[in-house]
């Protein structure tokens, strides 16, 4: 009996306890966390309270819900890749948070390609730049590396043409680094090499590396020189996500370059019998432009699937139009990836299909040059209310009836196709085989009217009405096959890469044209109907043209990367790679390459005594690359036909010998040398790398002089000159405000790039010290203006140095022995280099807000330290300018240098009174966002965007945007034409939605 | 296991290493070593330098300069058309240089007559069996004699324009130029290929009406005369 109470009273303490307990309190709190960008739900979000009374973690909803203590007295959500937040509780039971993702970069992973496989950032020896897609900028633009220009430091993008729906930027890498061979870098997309560049859409880009330094690029061998572009496209997740862009887009001329009015025209010109009055008042620059430009995009992608299975689609529709009257471009295309790994992980096969078709019609950059060019007086519908002839002063003709009636066309289809099979053999070691084709066939169609009304005007009966059609095929099929080796022993890691590579390229084109024939309305559709060709007058022969041409390209490649308890770091890798188009004597070429980096923020010394340095990286690399991109069959010896002479009455066309033999033609070599300093301070506030490069390229590939006899051609395609780049290159990020609903982030981007041009000669052929390049057209045709001379820069301006203007208004210059002359008394032995035309900074600057919801981007560029030949004031900018032609306000504005230029005796002679500085700050992307996240049935969140682009421009030039004047190539800092296509500033409205 | 499939990897690898051929495949133009297969080729390998020597007297050049450089024609400014950056007017007070595209034009309109008469003529020279390409043995001698013919034509010309040049007798296998002849050897050389061409050419009557452009015996004599 006492032993029952003694059990109840034990257990009546222990339920009292136990009721304590429970009335001593627990709180249950739920909600929902999310990214704080988009909205989305995150998964696995460990929470906890701060006593650790209890843990959980989120669903695939978000959602949580935790017991805690009654005294606990916040909640603390954690999540990997996000900053930590500790949230107060309160009497709410219901809390829902967002969480940001983390900068500080000791947490985070950024993955770099860096060609044949990826890195960790922290593991990169050598100079690459990696761009988020989310840092791309918003553009309404032909081509997605528009976005990225400014970027990247030391690669330079330029488009002169930028408001053409159909105009592709230019992209040099550290400078020109070749006369002949192509500058452009080499593209690959998602591990194939050169694809379609403007068959990706900006949307679909996950992140782009920018393989700089020598020693990253040599991996590619022959196509490394001018750098390598690394486009990585989004992949689907387990996540099911919908994905909606849409944005229309405003293109407005600005930098008008203004010439006179009708009654100015009448005023200055006609006045001093410089030009007729016709009667009309016509503008033509209004005349001829289409403004503003509009244009459309739209993009839906959707993404999914499993742990083993993902895909990822996109598709999209573009329509265009040009700031002028013909150019437009409709375009729509998509893209599909599909990755697939077996339940054991054992093989991994990825499929993607990106098939584009684009119907073009082309800008006529004639027009803009005939508007500034023409007589304002001149009528645009003559009496009879048809299009007026006009054929006085500057190769004029009728730009309006040009841009209306005459047409140039394209429908061109583009098809990237390629499958991969990786086997994982074992944990470290696999091989993976990709296989790809890449393909465009373009149309090119061409018809002019015969009720032209220069063809009317001359009563022609034959020529009258003009069509042609040409096919032209682009194919490159490519096969690679790698392996890959790790091993890790201790603290040694071994990183084995081993490949093979074989690439077939191919080049067809077909052209037909001809004349006369019965019905405009036929336009190219009926070329045999035309009466021209085989007639008596006929061309035959010229009617009908084809040709094919291809390449193969041949590589083994292996690279190993070591390092040692991830703070000494060693690459080193070789391609031998043997091109179809060398020579017989030089078919086969070795690019090795070295690389190393020492990551002393990870010694103890600084680990213990300098913790506010985060990251320090102290690279540099060596490497050894080449440049194939010149044409075909260029070493052999081969016949040719040339023209037709009669034998025995019947004509043959003759055969002969059609180029000079070189076995010798090899690839141009560049040797890089980079150092670099990568760093992160300050928790990641502060991040940035430095870089210093010196490019040597050697045997150069060019035209080069030979002798004429025993040659039969003047020049020979050979290997010969060597020219030098250097430069420094700067990129800094800082997070300077970061807080919970404000945060300001500043890029910065600044190259430097110094170029030489060493030598023109070598052991066999001795060239000349100097070659002129830049040559001006007609009317005048004043003759080359830049020298490109060993021991200088290219882009040096080789003219008459000005020395004022005299009382008649004649240009004075000084000769070679200081004496002042009119210029039309000088001679070429006075010339002398002037300036130069190739900038020295490029910078640029981007500055990003974030105000809760609202997101604010402003985006700054500019080019330094260069010269810019005034071509259109060279021509129009004087009241010397050929009569009949309209001319700048310069030419009678009292307050411009130009205007002094009165007498036309030396009107077509070149000096540098023309040269103006070129440098120019410019207000580049504006734009301002707004996200608002829904998670309504419909939808989960929407983004409504506004952007401006080429807003203004703080330049001292006078002849319009400078931007507009190309500085990549071998002849910087002019246009040798007065064709141009205007700029414009384009504003964007866009919409984007989650599903 | 593992070793199997290790030793099927280097197996496959060494397969694959054997696929590095990069010969080139030329669509459009034709290897010279292979050219002469039948009589057609013949006849237009024939016919090369003749078709340039038609273009030759077309004027481009040689005629700009030789006449700009004379008081016969004069080619000035007008209000910036034709100036041109000095051209015709360098060449109106012979004060040319280097760098005036018809310095080297005139040169090269003469010499690739010659290099193309030369590189015909060692492609004929070369035809061991004429007859396997339907040619018979004097229409070969013709073809030889009407090159050697036409080069000494060439000759003539520029010997005419610049005096000190170059006698070429090889063009297929050399890359660099020779040593200028003095004018008596050069006068020699021509003298001597006109000689021994002149009796394999044919008779103005054996062409017909079909020998226009082609080298008579009349026309290389009455080169040969008048130069002489």
């Amino acid at each position: 009996m006492h032993k029952n109470f003694i059990y109840i009273m034990m257990l009546c303490c222990f339920l009292c306890l136990y009721t304590g307990t429970a009335n001593a309190q627990t709180r249950t709190i739920s909600g929902v966390v999310t990214d704080n960008t988009d909205g989305a739900p995150l998964l696995g979000v460990n929470v906890t309270d701060n006593l650790k009374s209890a843990v959980t973690t989120t669903n695939n909803k978000g959602y949580f819900t935790i017991s805690v203590s009654a005294n606990a007295k916040s909640l603390s959500f954690s999540y990997i890749g996000y900053d930590t937040r500790n949230i107060a509780i309160t009497s709410a039971n219901t809390i829902n948070i967002t969480l940001g993702s983390s900068a500080n970069q000791l947490n985070e992973v950024v993955v770099v390609s860096v060609g044949y496989g990826t890195l960790d950032k922290r593991e990169v020896s050598s100079s690459i730049t990696h761009v988020s897609g989310k840092d791309l900028l918003t553009v309404s633009a032909n081509n997605p590396l528009m976005s990225l220009q400014g970027k990247v430091p030391g690669l330079n993008i330029t488009n002169t043409a930028s408001a053409d729906p159909n105009s592709s930027p230019r992209i040099q890498l550290r400078g020109v680094s070749s006369r002949s061979a192509g500058l452009g870098p080499l593209y690959i997309i998602n591990g194939v090499p050169g694809g379609n560049i403007d068959n990706i859409n900006q949307n679909d880009i996950e992140s782009i590396d920018v393989l700089k330094g020598g020693a990253a690029s040599a991996i590619y061998g022959t196509r490394g020189s001018n750098g390598v572009i690394i486009i990585t496209t989004k992949k689907g997740t387990a996540q099911s996500q919908m994905f909606y862009d849409g944005f229309t887009s405003f293109d407005y001329l600005n930098n008008k370059l203004e010439n006179l009015s009708a009654e100015e025209f009448i005023a200055n010109r006609v006045q001093n019998k410089q030009g007729q009055n016709y009667g009309a008042q016509t503008n033509w620059l209004n005349e001829v432009t289409r403004s503003p430009a509009f244009a459309q995009k739209h993009t839906v992608q959707f993404s999914g699937g499993s742990s083993k299975t993902n895909y990822f689609a996109s598709a999209d529709y573009r329509n265009a139009e040009g700031i002028d009257l013909r150019a437009s471009k409709r375009e729509y295309g998509a893209r599909l990836n599909i990755n697939h790994t077996t339940d054991n992980g054992m093989f991994v096969a990825t499929l993607t299909a990106a098939p584009r078709y684009m119907n073009t019609s082309n800008a006529d950059q004639g027009n803009f040059n005939n508007a500034l060019t023409l007589n304002p007086t001149y009528p645009i519908f003559n009496n009879a209310g048809k299009y007026n002839f006009i054929n006085t002063g500057f190769f004029s003709n009728n730009p309006v009836e040009n841009a209306n009636l005459i047409k140039s066309q394209s429908e061109i289809k583009e098809l990237d196709i390629n499958g991969s099979l990786k086997m994982n053999i074992l944990s470290n070691l696999s091989t993976l085989v990709t296989i790809s084709q890449i393909s465009r066939s373009g149309k090119n169609l061409n018809f002019s009217p015969s009720t032209l009304s220069s063809i009317v005007n001359a009563n022609r009966v034959t020529q009258t009405n003009f069509a042609s059609q040409e096919q032209r095929e682009d194919d490159q099929k490519n096969i690679e096959w790698t392996g890959n080796y790790g091993l890790d022993l201790g603290k040694n890691h071994f990183k084995l890469l081993g490949g093979y590579s074989y690439s077939l390229y191919n080049y067809k084109q077909v052209y037909a044209q001809n004349y006369d024939f019965p019905f405009d309305t036929y336009l190219w559709n009926n070329l045999g109907s035309g009466l021209y060709n085989g007639g008596a007058a006929g061309q035959g022969q010229n009617a009908v043209s084809s040709t094919q041409n291809g390449s193969t390209l041949i590589a083994f490649f292996g690279r190993l990367n070591y390092d040692f308890d991830n703070r000494y770091i060693l690459t080193a890798s070789l391609r031998r790679e043997g091109s179809s188009k060398f020579g017989a004597n030089n078919k086969w070429g070795n690019f090795p390459a070295i690389s190393g980096a020492w990551r002393v923020s990870e010694e103890t010394f600084f680990k213990e005594k300098l913790p506010w340095i985060n990251e320090l990286k102290v690279r540099a690399d060596y490497g050894v690359t080449g440049n194939q991109d010149f044409g075909n069959y260029l070493s052999l010896l081969l016949y040719g036909g040339a023209g037709y002479f009669p034998f025995n009455g019947q004509y043959y066309q003759v055969y002969g010998p059609s180029s000079n033999v070189n076995p010798n033609l090899s690839w141009e070599k560049s040797e890089n040398l980079n150092m670099g300093i990568d760093f992160s301070i300050l928790k990641g506030r502060l991040s940035g790398s430095v870089d210093y490069y010196t490019r040597k390229n050697k045997d150069l590939l060019g035209n080069y002089n030979v002798s004429v006899p025993p040659n039969t051609q003047a020049t020979t395609f050979t290997n010969v000159g060597t020219m030098k780049n250097y430069g420094i290159e700067l990129a800094l990020t800082g997070q300077i405000i970061k807080k919970e609903n404000f945060e300001y982030t500043a890029n910065l981007a600044l190259s430097y790039n110094k170029n030489k041009f060493i030598s023109f000669s070598n052991d066999l052929y001795q060239g000349g010290t100097f070659q002129d390049v830049a040559g001006l057209p007609a009317p005048g045709s004043p003759g080359n203006i830049q020298r490109i001379q060993e021991g200088h820069s290219i882009g040096e301006f080789y003219t008459l140095r000005s020395a004022g203007v005299n009382d008649a208004g004649a240009l004075l210059v000084y000769k070679k022995d200081g004496s002042v002359v009119p210029a039309n008394q000088a001679n070429n032995d006075d010339k002398q280099f002037v300036g130069n035309g190739l900038p020295k900074f490029i910078a640029s600057m981007g500055n990003t807000f974030r105000y809760k919801q609202f997101d604010l981007g402003i985006f700054l560029r500019g080019t330094f330290g260069y010269k810019i030949f005034n071509t259109t004031a060279f021509y129009l900018g004087t009241p010397s300018s050929q009569t009949d032609a309209n001319v700048l306000q310069s030419a009678y504005d009292s307050g411009s240098k130009y205007s002094l230029l009165k007498s036309t005796s030396t009107t077509s002679i070149a000096s540098d009174y023309f040269l103006e500085n070129g440098s120019f700050l410019k207000i580049d992307n504006v734009s301002l966002g707004y996200r608002q996240n829904l998670n309504i049935k419909y939808l989960k969140s929407f983004r409504i965007y506004a952007a401006g682009r080429n807003l203004h421009t703080f330049t001292k030039y006078t002849g319009g945007d400078p931007d507009l004047v190309e500085v990549n190539g071998l002849t910087p800092g002019v246009n040798t034409s007065l064709n141009y296509y205007p700029s414009t500033l384009q504003l964007i409205f866009g919409l984007q939605v989650n599903f | 296991m593992k070793n199997y499939k290790i030793l099927m990897f280097i197996v496959l690898l060494l397969a694959v290493a054997g696929c590095t051929k990069l010969d080139e495949e030329v669509y459009d133009r034709v290897d010279a070593a292979n050219f002469l297969t039948r009589r057609d080729d013949v006849i237009r390998d024939f016919l090369r330098p003749f078709e340039h020597a038609y273009w030759s007297i077309q004027g481009n050049d040689v005629y700009a300069v030789g006449e700009n450089s004379t008081d016969e024609i004069g080619t000035f400014n007008r209000q910036g058309d034709w100036q041109d950056g000095g051209y015709y007017q360098r060449m109106h007070y012979h004060t040319w240089t280097p760098q005036d595209g018809f310095t080297n034009g005139a040169w090269r309109n003469f010499y690739q007559g010659i290099v193309l008469s030369t590189n015909s003529l060692q492609d004929m020279e070369a035809i061991a069996d004429p007859a396997k390409l339907n040619v018979t043995q004097a229409e070969l001698n013709d073809f030889k004699a009407e090159l050697r013919t036409l080069r000494a034509w060439f000759y003539l010309r520029a010997f005419d324009f610049y005096r000190n040049i170059e006698i070429v007798t090889d063009v297929k296998s050399s890359t660099q130029g020779g040593v200028q002849s003095s004018p008596q050897e050069t006068f020699n050389y021509i003298e001597s290929e006109l000689k021994a061409a002149i009796p394999d050419l044919p008779m103005r009557e054996q062409l017909g009406a079909t020998g226009i452009g082609r080298w008579t015996k009349a026309a290389a004599a009455t080169l040969s005369q008048d130069f002489i």
